[in-house]
């Protein structure tokens, strides 16, 4: 494998004393000028609507990003958030409102927050340890106690603490030798109930009771037909009510009421999506598509009050309804008013009204997995008809195709003059590129199997795809490729996900249009794969149809092609294609190459494996396919150059292991993916993660938490071929060479605990890079490279240019924090993106908020700041002229009576 | 002085790699450190510590917590907690609820502490280690401290020195944190300003001597000038005028846009004397 080697320049070198002045900030009336933040709450699991006042102002929610928040009632927007721990302690697992306060149990401690002005009220820590091996917890909370429920196998433990003291009062194991994991569970005030289908039995224990025993209740008591073993059971609390249950069975769903003598049916709900009571009525959802139909039912006679339903059509494509909280009361002006909060399977929140729906907040953009900033098409006015040109092409054949393109254009031309009526068209229309192409739309790839495409302006939503069966693949990941962008007009850019199927785990793909939305194929563009995968690689060689192909691995290392008319490509390029694997938790780093491949039967042949030391293999990082290196070395003070070592095909391979002798070690190998050879490895004792790696041209900056000195830490690392180049037009793996690469490294004292990290990327690599850290603190800092250069002078001597003597502890202005004075908690990643500006490079952070920003790493060294004076010029040039004109007339007067003496 | 030199060079050298390296091992930093003295801290048996031997060798027992810690987060045992009290600055102007939902205290490996109405906060389920616990608020600077919490849960709080860890100056215990100030995330634009303008050294190189040219002549009284006359100097007439207006703004442009450049040089100075 060839990479490419750019020209020796010196602008590098100018840029470098740009960007060692000043800093680089913010001014602050530029705050929102390009940057946004969206700030997200998480997937909703309890949700109450707030006592304090009538009717309610908020809705409190806690969600599985373990965020407690106030929803304001009136436009949704977050009131206040409290975002808690991020393990289990965090989690919260009972929610009450309880007149001004909420009530919050997660882990051992019980909160309780002031609702209006979100301080903490008390934390009572409870005196209680959680059981080993506890599948489920259930927590019930009365005025004086707190008891908390664990499921753990063939038993369940239950512990009743005091609820102002925390301290514990009793604490039983009640026997349940049928409980597993697979039993549905769920607690409500008294009681717990458990359906068992295998035994087709419900289980309830009053937990009152001195001796708690579990009951058992035979399923066709509850008019339930006992079914086959393999379908779904639902068992939940109905919302708002302190006794009811659902229990679902296959089809049939029915409201139970649970008290002291046993379940009594209420009524049947089969069909209905989710039900809540508020006052004695049960309000029950039913959904077709996008229209949702809340119904309204008198609990105790069984009437229906027709008038206080309601049917409303969901905004934007969503999700079936997965739960619902009710509020009623009454108006000022008499009668009764409904707020209804529906929470659905794609993460979308809604508040529904008797009118319809008040707002909708789309919650999936707080578990973005991937992003990709996808070019917007150019006006088709400026599209070149050479770009789309077939190569193969013959005469006539690039002839017609001229005629076409034109005609199109003029067509086109034509369309936008008279202007379209679809709406649609309308807001593609205003979603053009822009002269610099900094307008882009950013796709996104949420947990909840929901595509988003954000306009990078203003971060609004222009289109979305939910695909209910997508989910992540192992480890949380979610991938995203562009197969063809939209500079190939005719042909339609394309962009496919890879994940896994929510059910049965094997691979599958969504193949769609990143610019309008749409799938692409049958199916909305969604293919099953039916193959679980290991391994998928985007080929950097497009077919005639310029779409790159993608080539997946599946388990049993079979590679597949997508789409299967690929394959020319790969035999074409098979002996430059390389592969590799890691199997989690072992050691060894597999390389394969396609070169046995014959058409029709591709096959991956083992060239290489190697065993690292340190423990399993916590992460590979590669670089970037589409990097560009400007300058391929560095000026010495001597004025030799020192030449990069830069190799495409170079990958950081990072063990963590633990002895009793050095306690947590992290391994670095700088491994050559073609090869397998190890170019260099750097060992750290004491060290311990999260570990951030980023990696790109020749060098490597990582971040972890030194053990033994307590403290974050940078190391950075730099690899040189030496003052003479092997090879200066093209880099081959293979070319061996006599001496190995040469590795500077320096490690920093970072004052703060990073959260992730990334590099900056601009078009040409022209551009110093910034290392973006996003901090602890929730700041996301921009960090100069040069700042953690490994050449920086420790003693005195000669100095070489842009090199800041060394300083151990680095400097984290505030000037420098691209997000000033926003918290981003939660940051799982940063996205960068070059633009047709060379300096300045696109920023979008993603966690549980989005934050999306431009910066310019070494200024704005191509484009006039917009602080320019305009003006001040303009007024310069004029006087000078006027001044100029005025001194002429003088200066001839003059001359003219000199003349006449 | 002298351990903490060592320090920032074994920093380099925290990794061991296939080459050898002209700087010093990390070992022999990690003994100069351990002869600091902790005198204001109470001695118990050190446990699970790797250094065991060397602490021998010196005759000195100290806490666990103050050579070195592996704190091990979890398993069965023994939790703290961490007391203190963040003090809300006056110049915070914003809503209650802003001030409470943005204002948190957190420990470098996650724990939370929130505040109550009167600023308290107790950090809970803290095992016995080392943590750094800093106020995290976006508007305002609050120093981070160090809270060392030995395997018999006493607390002690010190200022952070990432530099020299074993460095210690002690800070009381049920911490309050002040806030040193608010972040100044933005820069300030550069200002026209007049006298830039004016005191500018290239304005003043053009204006003075021109001044003198245009003023000192008429000073003089006619007898003077008669004699200067007659000494029969070149012809030193008043300089034509448009010369003088050329050169006033020519150089009054230049110079203003060096002045812009100096402003913008000497700023980030003015911040590091801050």
């Amino acid at each position: 494998m060839t990479g490419m080697r750019a020209r020796t320049t010196m602008l590098p070198l100018l840029l470098v004393l740009l960007c060692l002045g000043p800093a680089i900030g913010l001014y602050e009336d530029q705050i929102g000028k390009f940057d946004w933040v969206q700030q997200y709450v998480g997937v909703v699991e309890n949700a109450v609507f707030d006592e304090s006042s009538v009717p309610a102002r908020r809705i409190i929610v806690s969600t599985a990003q373990n965020v407690l928040a106030a929803l304001s009632i009136k436009n949704g927007e977050i009131a206040w958030r409290h975002v808690m721990e991020s393990f289990d302690y965090g989690r919260v697992d009972f929610l009450a409102s309880e007149g001004t306060q909420v009530t919050t149990v997660s882990g051992n401690l019980l909160r309780t927050w002031d609702s209006v002005t979100a301080a903490l009220v008390e934390e009572i820590q409870l005196d209680y340890t959680p059981a080993s091996g506890s599948m489920q917890r259930a927590v019930s909370l009365t005025d004086s106690e707190v008891i908390l429920a664990e499921f753990v196998p063939s038993s369940l433990v239950v512990t009743t603490l005091d609820r102002s003291s925390g301290a514990t009062l009793d604490h039983s194991t009640v026997a349940a030798p049928w409980l597993h994991e697979k039993t549905k569970c769920t607690a409500v005030e008294k009681t717990i109930v458990c359906v068992e289908l295998s035994l087709s039995l419900v289980f309830t224990l009053p937990l009152m009771l001195d001796s708690p025993t579990f009951t058992p209740h035979p399923i066709a008591s509850l008019d339930i037909d006992v079914p086959a073993v393999n379908v779904p059971v639902i068992v939940e609390r109905v919302n708002g009510s302190p006794d009811h249950v659902i229990i679902q069975i296959g089809a049939t769903r029915k409201l139970v009421h649970v008290h002291s003598s046993g379940l009594h049916v209420v009524r049947d709900l089969s069909g209905s999506r989710a039900s809540a009571i508020a006052d004695s009525v049960l309000y029950t959802i039913t959904q077709t598509g996008r229209l949702v139909t809340i119904e309204a039912v008198e609990l105790e006679t069984g009437n229906e009050l027709g008038d206080q339903g309601v049917e409303v059509e969901l905004p934007f494509q969503s999700g079936t309804v997965l739960s619902l909280v009710v509020h009623r009361f009454e108006r000022r002006s008499g009668g009764i008013a409904l707020r209804a909060f529906v929470s659905c399977s794609d993460h979308a929140l809604h508040l529904i009204s008797n009118a319809g729906v008040m707002w909708s907040r789309e919650e999936a953009l707080s578990t973005v997995l991937a992003a990709e900033a996808v070019d917007l098409p150019a006006d088709g006015n400026n599209i070149n008809y050479h770009d789309h040109l077939s190569p193969h092409a013959g005469l006539i054949g690039s002839f017609v195709h001229r005629i076409k393109t034109q005609c199109s254009q003029i067509s086109h031309w034509f369309s936008a003059l008279v202007g379209s009526t679809d709406s649609f068209q309308a807001v593609m229309h205003t979603l053009e590129r822009d002269q610099l192409n900094l307008r882009k739309l950013l796709v996104v790839v949420t947990s909840s199997g929901k595509i988003l495409g954000l306009d990078n302006w203003n971060g609004d939503v222009v289109w979305s795809i939910y695909a209910a069966q997508l989910a992540p693949l192992q480890g949380n990941k979610i991938l995203l490729y562009t197969q063809r962008t939209s500079a190939h007009f005719p042909h339609h850019p394309q962009c496919i996900v890879v994940g896994r199927h929510r059910v049965t785990g094997e691979g599958m793909l969504v193949v769609f249009n990143p610019i309008s939305g749409t799938g692409i194929g049958d199916r909305g563009g969604i293919i099953p794969l039916g193959y679980q995968l290991t391994q998928t690689l985007l080929m950097q060689h497009a077919d005639e149809q310029y779409l790159k192909p993608l080539l997946l691995v599946d388990k049993s290392l079979t590679p597949r092609i997508f789409p299967a008319t690929g394959e020319s490509v790969i035999l074409e390029h098979k002996d430059s294609i390389f592969l590799h694997l890691a199997q989690p938790g072992s050691n060894v780093l597999t390389g394969y190459s396609l070169r046995f491949s014959t058409p029709g039967d591709l096959k991956l042949t083992e060239v290489w494996t190697v065993s690292l030391g340190g423990g399993p293999i916590t992460g590979v990082y590669g670089k970037l396919a589409s990097e560009k290196v400007h300058s391929p070395g560095r000026v010495l003070a001597d004025r030799s150059v020192l030449y990069k070592y830069v190799n495409p095909n170079l990958a950081v391979v990072t063990t963590q292991g633990y002895d009793h002798v050095t306690k947590n070690t992290l391994t670095v190998y700088l491994v050559d993916t073609v090869t397998g050879a190890v170019i260099e490895s750097v060992s750290h004792k004491k060290v311990s993660g999260p570990i951030h790696i980023v990696h790109s041209e020749n060098w490597v900056v990582y971040t972890y938490f030194n053990d033994k000195y307590r403290r974050s830490e940078v190391t950075s690392l730099e690899l040189y071929e030496g003052l003479t180049q092997a090879n200066a037009t093209a880099f081959s793996s293979f070319g061996g060479r006599a001496t190995p690469p040469i590795l500077e490294r320096q490690a920093f004292i970072m004052p703060v605990g990073v959260q992730a990290t990334a590099h900056t990327t601009t078009e040409k690599g022209i551009t110093t890079k910034f290392i973006l850290f996003a901090l602890q603190s929730g700041a996301v800092l921009q960090m100069s490279k040069w700042f953690l250069d490994p050449r920086r002078p420790i003693t005195g001597g000669q100095r070489e240019e842009g090199l800041i003597p060394y300083m151990p502890e680095l400097r984290l202005p505030p000037q420098e924090m691209i997000t000033y004075n926003h918290t981003l908690p939660r940051i799982s990643a940063i996205y960068t993106a070059p633009t047709g500006l060379e300096s300045a490079c696109l920023v979008l952070v993603y966690g549980l908020d989005l934050f999306y920003t431009r910066v310019f790493p070494s200024k704005m060294f191509d484009v006039l700041k917009d602080d320019f004076d305009h003006y001040l010029i303009l007024g310069a040039l004029l006087a000078l002229t006027a001044a100029a004109l005025i001194t002429r007339k003088l200066a001839q007067r003059k001359a003219l009576k000199q003349a006449w003496k | 002085m002298l351990h903490s030199f060592m320090c920032i060079l074994s920093l380099h050298d925290d990794a061991d790699s296939r080459r050898p390296r002209r700087r010093m091992s990390t070992n022999q930093c990690h003994g100069e450190q351990t002869l600091v003295p902790f005198s204001s801290f109470p001695t118990s048996k050190m446990t699970r510590n790797v250094l065991l031997s060397l602490w021998v060798i010196v005759g000195v027992v100290v806490g666990g917590v103050l050579g070195e810690v592996e704190e091990e987060i979890g398993v069965g045992a023994e939790r703290y907690r961490i007391e203190g009290r963040v003090v809300r600055p006056d110049s915070s102007l914003v809503s209650a609820a802003e001030w409470f939902a943005s204002t948190k205290v957190f420990t470098n490996i996650g724990h939370f502490g929130f505040l109550r109405e009167d600023g308290s906060f107790v950090i809970n389920n803290v095992p016995s280690g080392s943590y750094v616990v800093q106020v995290m608020n976006p508007t305002f600077i609050y120093e981070p401290l160090r809270v060392d919490i030995n395997s018999k849960g006493k607390i002690r709080a010190r200022a952070v020195n990432h530099i020299q860890p074993s460095n210690v100056v002690q800070m009381p215990h049920p911490l309050r944190m002040k806030s040193m100030g608010p972040y100044r995330y933005f820069l300030e634009r550069e200002q026209l300003r007049i006298t830039d303008f004016l005191m500018n050294p290239m304005v003043l190189m053009t204006v003075l001597p021109l001044a003198l040219m245009m003023i000192l002549p008429r000073l003089n009284d006619p007898e003077t000038r008669k004699e200067m006359e007659q000494m029969q100097m070149p012809k030193m007439d008043t300089p034509e005028l448009s010369e003088i207006m050329t050169s006033l703004f020519g150089g009054g442009s230049t110079s203003h846009n060096q002045g812009a450049q100096q402003k913008t040089r000497s700023r980030p100075n003015k911040r590091k004397e801050k």
